[in-house]
């Protein structure tokens, strides 16, 4: 008998722990998401911040989980969905500080995916209300590296001296700024004369753009196939001078395609080595906080 | 007399291939066909003839299939450029690249279509000065 009152009683204690559950308050799954997304693990804190919202909708912290869910988003490489994040964060949020910061990251999610007006106009903006000064030495600063990436010289130096001195891109800004002092003129390939130089002679295009691998084939083939269609011709083979030709044809477009194509990514090369060496002279401290050091890394390798 | 009906053949193949280099036109029928021969010469290329190919394309995506993306995004003409200037940077981009990595047991460069047409095919910014000046006024009241 007292078997049976020993397993009732312990049947209902353990139903009454299983019912209840480990309960986990709203600032520990908050702060959980948080060190999540300090170490990198970007599904992981995003599930964690939309697990929070969840749950808590009306928590204080929702505007926060809801930056960190949008981050996530943007570190993951979903930019279009943590621009709409970001976006929907400065309606509801404006003239706050998480509405500053939703603004910055829109116009940081447009320099990204190309929308340069979109970036320009919303950095120009935060520029001018710079009574909220937080993000305006990033708006100066991101603004002067998306100048220097289209090589408006004189319009990122502008921003680069703009930069408030306080702000821990001051000394960035400066080294920079110098660097600018005076415009830089950087050696480019002209690519209309390696089109036209290789529409004169196959593979001269490709000399001038210092390529004489490339040269060496063009010349070679579109010599072999010329000669190939006018000895068809010459011996009455038509149509098979005339496949030739057709082949040479392309062979002739491709060889001034290829000219030209190799002065704009000698030209883009020329470009990003530049940049790469302003980054360097700038010895931008690395002192910054954590989601800043990372926009920093990424600006470097956006390409346009 | 074979002449020149060799001559209209040439010309119908041409007026075939000829296709309006703006972004915007819209694809006419004799652009659609001139493609799909293209595409149908690659395919035909990957399958009877790559095969008994000892050459590996060093390249990634390899020749034939950057190819056939170069003829489905920009057409017979400009894809068939796009294809001759492929062969004939390839070796060169394997020095000059920095893009390689390692795939099904070999190094590969990365050099995709848009590596290649960035100069002449990049999307234009969407959103117009005047719309981003009045998103800016939305989201920064």
């Amino acid at each position: 008998m007292w078997m049976v009152l020993l397993a009732v009683l312990l049947s209902a204690q353990t139903a009454q722990v299983e019912a209840s559950g480990p309960e986990y308050p709203p600032t520990e799954i908050l702060s959980f998401a948080d060190e999540l997304y300090r170490r990198g693990d970007f599904p992981s804190a995003r599930m964690e911040y939309e697990r929070f919202l969840f749950r808590f909708p009306d928590h204080a912290g929702a505007p926060e989980a809801q930056v960190g869910k949008a981050r996530c988003l943007f570190w993951m490489g979903a930019y279009n969905a943590a621009l709409e994040g970001f976006k929907q964060l400065a309606r509801d949020h404006p003239e706050t500080p998480v509405g500053l910061e939703a603004a910055l990251m829109t116009a940081r999610c447009y320099f990204i995916i190309g929308e340069t007006h979109a970036a320009a106009a919303l950095y120009e903006r935060m520029i001018q209300q710079s009574a909220l000064a937080s993000p305006a030495y990033r708006a100066h600063f991101d603004l002067g590296w998306m100048h220097l990436k289209e090589s408006r010289w004189s319009e990122a130096r502008k921003h680069f001296e703009h930069t408030e001195a306080e702000s821990p891109l001051a000394f960035a800004a400066e080294r920079l700024s110098a660097q600018l002092t005076p415009l830089p003129e950087l050696e480019r390939k002209s690519p209309q004369a390696a089109g036209v130089l290789s529409g004169i002679l196959p593979g001269a295009g490709q000399l001038y753009c210092g390529q004489p691998k490339d040269a060496a084939l063009a010349f070679f083939l579109n010599a072999v196939f010329i000669f190939a269609s006018y000895q068809a011709f010459q011996k009455d083979m038509i149509v098979l001078g005339g496949f030739l030709s057709l082949v040479e044809m392309g062979l002739y477009g491709g060889n001034i395609y290829n000219a030209v194509n190799h002065a704009h990514k000698a030209n883009q090369r020329t470009q990003e080595e530049y940049l790469r060496s302003l980054w360097q002279a700038s010895k931008l401290t690395l002192k910054l906080p954590y989601e800043e050091e990372k926009w920093y890394g990424l600006m470097l390798h956006i390409r346009f | 007399m074979t002449r020149v009906i060799l001559l209209i053949v040439i010309v119908s193949v041409l007026t075939l291939m000829i296709r309006p280099l703006s972004a915007q036109a819209e694809e006419s029928a004799t652009v659609g066909l001139g493609k799909h021969v293209g595409v149908s010469l690659v395919r035909l290329y990957q399958g009877f003839l790559s095969p008994f190919m000892i050459h590996c394309c060093p390249m990634c995506p390899n020749c034939s299939s950057y190819a056939l993306q170069a003829l489905e995004k920009h057409g017979l003409l400009m894809g068939w450029f796009m294809a001759v200037d492929r062969l004939l940077h390839e070796a060169g981009e394997v020095e000059r690249s920095s893009s390689v990595f390692f795939d099904r047991g070999a190094h590969c460069v990365y050099d995709p279509v848009v590596n290649n047409d960035f100069w002449w095919a990049r999307d234009s910014p969407e959103i117009t000065p005047d719309e981003a000046a009045d998103l800016a006024r939305d989201l920064l009241p």
